[in-house]
């Protein structure tokens, strides 16, 4: 059942993941699939491509920035230390992976804009990288991911050219995109992120154990890139 | 791991919808799907729509 999109390069895996730069447990997802794929003895193979998820839709890049656990308290009408237990549940588990989470300072903001910079960088090769200093910049050092001046200078960190950067961000360029993104989890019923399709039939949701990721690729890779009709496929190509 | 240029902005097509999603990993409610979700073990866990992370 893989689409179209797979079937331009029968040679590769792909992995569509659907992300929110505040998600924490997105954060956490990446970091494992890395893992596994750094474990995965065809890696070189596979290409992942990140696809945009708004957890907090009522949020604006425009807003002020405000603290996940109080936002949390707010919206589920939890006492604020109950927030903060779940923060602090969360920000072990990040731990246990490596992971270093510091919710207390943390500013949840509008993403759509920090979206549009992740297209920005899969133009230039660069979008796994994005995504990861996206991650650590909200989680770990409590930036304002929705600034565009510091979505410039993580820009720049991962090696993309800052005014180029810059310039997708204030003209829009992938506005359209990350909206698409938004609309095409809809279509799937993509209900919770992070949420993993493998060669475009096989999905996981949410963050797995190394093993478990594993065990995707391997049986995506199998059915797909490994199968003996891709080989076939490979090689006639080969010879043309 | 590589982040293609090539292909970064085009959501996989999906063109024969298979089978529907029983339910989420998480235990969440059952989401109508085209893949197949894949049974795994303990989850670390998942953001759902609503903002809560468990």
């Amino acid at each position: 059942m893989a689409g179209e999109a797979f079937d331009q390069a029968t040679d590769r895996l792909v992995v569509d993941v659907w992300s929110d730069v505040m998600c924490p447990f997105c954060y956490m997802g990446d970091t494992l699939l890395a893992q596994a794929l750094e474990k995965f003895p065809h890696a070189s193979g596979v290409d992942v491509r990140y696809h945009s998820f708004l957890l907090m839709p009522q949020l604006s890049d425009d807003d002020a920035p405000v603290s996940p656990t109080d936002l949390l308290s707010a919206k589920h009408g939890l006492p604020r230390e109950q927030a903060q237990a779940m923060n602090d549940q969360v920000t072990e588990r990040a731990r246990q992976i490596g992971l270093d989470y510091r919710l207390e300072q943390a500013r949840a903001v509008g993403t759509r804009t920090a979206h549009q910079l992740s297209h920005f960088a899969a133009t230039q090769g660069k979008q796994h990288e994005m995504v990861q200093r996206l991650f650590q910049a909200y989680f770990t050092e409590g930036l304002n991911v929705a600034d565009h001046q510091v979505l410039g200078d993580l820009a720049a960190d991962v090696g993309l050219d800052r005014d180029a950067a810059l310039a997708a961000l204030t003209s829009g360029q992938f506005a359209d995109a990350v909206e698409a993104d938004i609309e095409q989890a809809r279509q799937y019923g993509i209900q919770g992120v992070p949420f993993f399709v493998f060669a475009g039939k096989y999905a996981v949701s949410g963050a797995q154990p190394v093993e478990a990721f594993l065990q995707a690729l391997d049986t995506s890779w199998t059915e797909t890139v490994g199968s003996p009709a891709a080989a076939d496929s490979t090689s006639a190509g080969a010879g043309r | 791991m590589t982040s293609s240029n090539a292909i970064a902005e085009s959501a996989p097509v999906v063109d024969v919808p298979a089978e529907k999603t029983p339910e989420a990993v998480d235990g969440g409610p059952a989401a109508p799907s085209p893949f197949e979700l894949l049974a795994t073990g303990e989850s670390f866990g998942v953001c759902d729509v609503d903002g809560v992370c468990s």
